[in-house]
């Protein structure tokens, strides 16, 4: 069961990549400025999936939306785990009353919705791709936080982390050298899930137009524009809400077989 | 030739853990010596302080009152940096083999990590870390072609090989064995221990042997200290401990051990 | 007619090669059969298609016949009307057989209640008595507390009284002390030895532990690589064992018979068998 979800994530994974590779070097049409079709078409050739309501071609906005996607997911994963994990493995090491703070603290911050703060950050900034990777990167921390802690924790209580302590290792060489490649599973998986809901984060955004701004495709922006059509048009909901949704599920699914991988290695009958 | 040099000597090591209604006394005032070449049993249950002792005597944790002392300078109070001379010569080998090692480390890269430590390096000069490796596992009886590979690609004994290799790599003069061979097999269990003595004479060091089964420290040590609630309650030569034991808890432990019979 | 009758018993889990490969064994009303064997040998897994537990993946073919009820195939739910009724089990962990949110007299009338029908009243006292057999000085106060109130020892006398409370004809004795230290050791077996035999209960005991087994088993099963190498009275394997990695097994076990410092005797010694 857990390699078929894995497996089925990675292909969706692989799909999206796919996607946004492509179109970085070339797409059926340009899904920007190309206005040249006739508006609010079903899929017929030689658009495959229709036309939007400007006339641009939709499976050349789909598929650059995938470049915002994937863009959106790897920055703000990568800003969480980059403040995340260190600060969880610190924590790890503090005394039991600093722990303490640092983990209401990040309670508090957890409970603050990555939405709200984008608007925040766009209020301040201004909106765009960027204010929306730093905030739901920012949002997405405490959840790092707190896995890193608990990996740390349990790597720290081994024997070999001893062992490591009785040659004068340094807390900082064991850190490097012991802990984070033992957490890193961990933090990988997280990291799966944290992509997912990265993306339903920046469609979310871009449908409140605090995201990627036009005229770039996102497919949360594509579901805006569907929405003033949604009576004459239905299908033009249908192909980017497809597309986040296979997105979702795949890293959803990604993380999910991941998880049951590590675990049952550690369990035999003997 | 101080052949009666002291290695450790530790004087009223007391370890409290916790405050206040929850206070654990895990150790309460103890006196040991460990004289140089001496294969020394610690011999104890759960709840008898011999885990805290020798985390105490390697310096591995701080006593509530009490000193160490090792090769005649002192240990306790000192802060970490100064205490390389330490490190370098006393060793641990862990009871658990599967957690005693890095599980995401190839084995090359375990054994030789007491080599790679700064202050380790700082008294041992610098070693050709692939010739350590190979003269290790070749004394510990692995084959050197398997440097590259996981510990969870190695049974139980081999796990337990590799990390004596590695409480080896940096040359020690002390070896702290805690419990290897109770968390492996019977069929095991003799390998590891006929290694164990091969490698301390070879090597001249000196043994803290910890263990729960006292057959097994008969056979291995040469005087046994019994510990009981964190304090020792008897030391003797391990002939005289078993032929002629002084206390109750040394009587009750001896009777305790199972015996074939029809034998 | 016995008690146990295990036929031809072969357990494979998913695709791998079987762990336990075609073994037979009888265990009569009040007898106590040790099995020892080393790690991977099959004796954990045996034990578990006994009890009817072993997990989802696993394929069992043969025959274990409990009195008259046939085990391999048998469902769940008819197993369960027999595990701590008739067929009990003690595991090593006495923590992981015992709920830690639940006091230990609770659980101990648990295991009463779901096999018999006595009434709460009834069952406590029953429960207290139960408790006093396995050496509880003051049941009561044992009764109340929760797991980790308890000692190593206690908790595996408590996991004891769950096990003997309904009279089983057959306990299963996992490495049951080998968890604990040696003179809770010493205390818990005697106490088994003394349980079992007034209930007149047939046991299975699993462990390394030679000297362990010779103190409690009248009779030995010595398992290598999934399958019976050799069986036996306790006596007679352990002073003239015939097959070679029986006696290399005992060799290597008898440290009393061993000059201290010299060197020990291998198992390889005896029997090259198959590379570990």
């Amino acid at each position: 069961m857990s390699r078929l979800q894995l497996r089925l994530g990675l292909v969706l994974v692989a799909l999206v990549a796919v996607m946004a590779l492509v179109s970085v070097f070339w797409t059926p049409f340009d899904a920007l400025y190309n206005t040249s079709f006739p508006r609010l078409r079903p899929p017929e050739w030689p658009n495959v999936l229709g036309t939007d309501r400007l006339g641009r071609d939709v499976f050349s906005r789909l598929l650059v939306g995938a470049q915002s996607c994937l863009v959106v997911g790897v920055i703000s994963v990568g800003i969480a785990t980059l403040l995340g994990v260190p600060a969880g493995i610190v924590t790890a090491q503090l005394p039991k009353a600093a722990s303490e703070v640092v983990m209401r603290a990040t309670d508090v911050a957890q409970a603050f919705p990555a939405l709200l703060l984008a608007i925040l950050l766009a209020g301040v900034f201004g909106g765009g791709t960027v204010t929306a990777m730093v905030a739901i990167g920012l949002a997405a921390v405490p959840q790092f936080i707190r896995i890193a802690r608990a990996g740390a924790l349990s790597v720290l209580a081994s024997d070999y982390v001893l062992a490591a302590r009785s040659c004068g290792s340094s807390r900082l060489t064991i850190a490097r050298t012991h802990v984070l490649p033992n957490i890193a599973p961990l933090v990988g998986v997280q990291a799966s899930v944290t992509f997912a809901m990265a993306i339903l984060a920046e469609a979310a955004l871009s449908y409140l137009g605090l995201g990627t701004q036009p005229p770039t495709p996102s497919w949360g922006s594509m579901l805006k524009d569907a929405q003033s059509v949604w009576y004459s048009s239905p299908l033009q909901a249908v192909w980017p809400g497809i597309a986040i949704a296979l997105a979702v599920l795949g890293f959803n699914l990604l993380g999910d077989g991941l998880r049951d991988l590590l675990d049952p290695k550690l369990r035999e009958v003997t | 030739m101080t052949a009666d040099k002291e290695m450790f000597a530790a004087v009223g090591l007391t370890r409290v853990f916790g405050r206040g209604a929850g206070r654990v006394l895990a150790l309460g005032g103890v006196d040991l010596t460990v004289r140089r070449g001496e294969r020394l049993g610690v011999v104890g249950e759960s709840g008898s302080g011999k885990s805290t002792l020798i985390r105490l005597l390697a310096a591995l944790d701080t006593p509530t009152a009490g000193s160490v002392s090792f090769e005649g300078q002192p240990v306790t109070g000192r802060p970490e940096r100064e205490l390389g001379f330490l490190r370098r010569r006393v060793q641990i080998v862990f009871q658990d083999p599967r957690a005693s090692l890095d599980p995401r480390m190839k084995v090359r890269r375990i054994i030789t990590e007491p080599l790679r430590s700064p202050m380790i390096r700082a008294e041992l000069g610098d070693l050709d870390p692939d010739a350590r490796v190979r003269e290790l596992m070749e004394a510990v009886g692995l084959d050197y072609a398997d440097a590259d590979r996981y510990p969870h690609e190695f049974s139980g004994g081999q796990r337990q090989r590799i990390a004596i290799a590695r409480a080896l790599a940096p040359k020690p003069h002390v070896l702290i064995a805690d419990e290897p061979v109770s968390a492996l097999d019977v069929s095991v269990r003799a390998q590891v221990l006929n290694l164990l003595d091969d490698l301390v004479d070879r090597f001249g060091l000196t043994m803290i042997f910890v263990s729960h089964d006292l057959r097994v420290v008969r056979h291995v040590c040469s005087r046994a200290i019994v510990m009981r609630q964190g304090r020792i309650v008897e030391s003797a030569p391990t002939a005289s401990l078993f032929s002629d034991p002084q206390t109750d808890y040394t009587r009750a432990l001896l009777a305790a051990i199972p015996a074939f019979r029809g034998a | 007619m016995s008690l146990l009758r295990v036929r031809d018993l072969t357990v494979a889990f998913g695709r791998r090669p079987p762990v336990v490969r075609g073994i037979s064994f009888d265990v009569e009303p009040g007898q106590r059969v040790g099995l020892i064997g080393e790690s991977g040998c099959g004796k954990t897994v045996t034990s578990l298609a006994v009890m009817g537990l072993l997990p989802e993946n696993a394929r069992v073919s043969g025959s274990i016949r409990l009195g008259d009820v046939e085990v391999v195939g048998s469902s769940d739910r008819a197993m369960s009307e027999l595990r701590g009724d008739e067929l009990t089990m003690i595991f090593q962990e006495p923590m992981t057989a015992l709920d830690p949110t639940m006091r230990c007299g609770r659980q101990v009338a648990e295991v009463l209640r779901l096999h018999s029908t006595a009434a709460p009243g009834a069952a406590r006292e029953r429960v207290l008595v139960m408790l006093g057999e396995v050496g509880f000085a003051d049941p009561e106060r044992i009764a109340n507390s929760f797991p980790h109130e308890l000692s190593g020892g206690q908790r595996q006398r408590v996991v004891t009284a769950m096990a003997l409370i309904n009279s089983p004809d057959l306990v299963i004795c996992d490495e049951p002390t080998t968890a604990l230290d040696v003179t809770v050791q010493a205390t818990v077996l005697k106490l088994l030895d003394r349980v079992l035999a007034s209930q007149n209960a047939a046991c299975l005991f699993i462990s390394h532990d030679l000297a362990v087994v010779s103190e409690l088993c009248s009779d030995v099963l010595v398992m290598l690589d999934g399958e019976i190498v050799e069986r036996g009275t306790a006596s007679g394997i352990f002073t003239d064992a015939q097959h070679p990695y029986t006696k290399g097994l005992v060799a290597t076990s008898r440290l009393d018979l061993v000059e201290p410092g010299s060197r020990l005797p291998l198992v390889e010694d005896f029997y090259a068998g198959a590379e570990r």
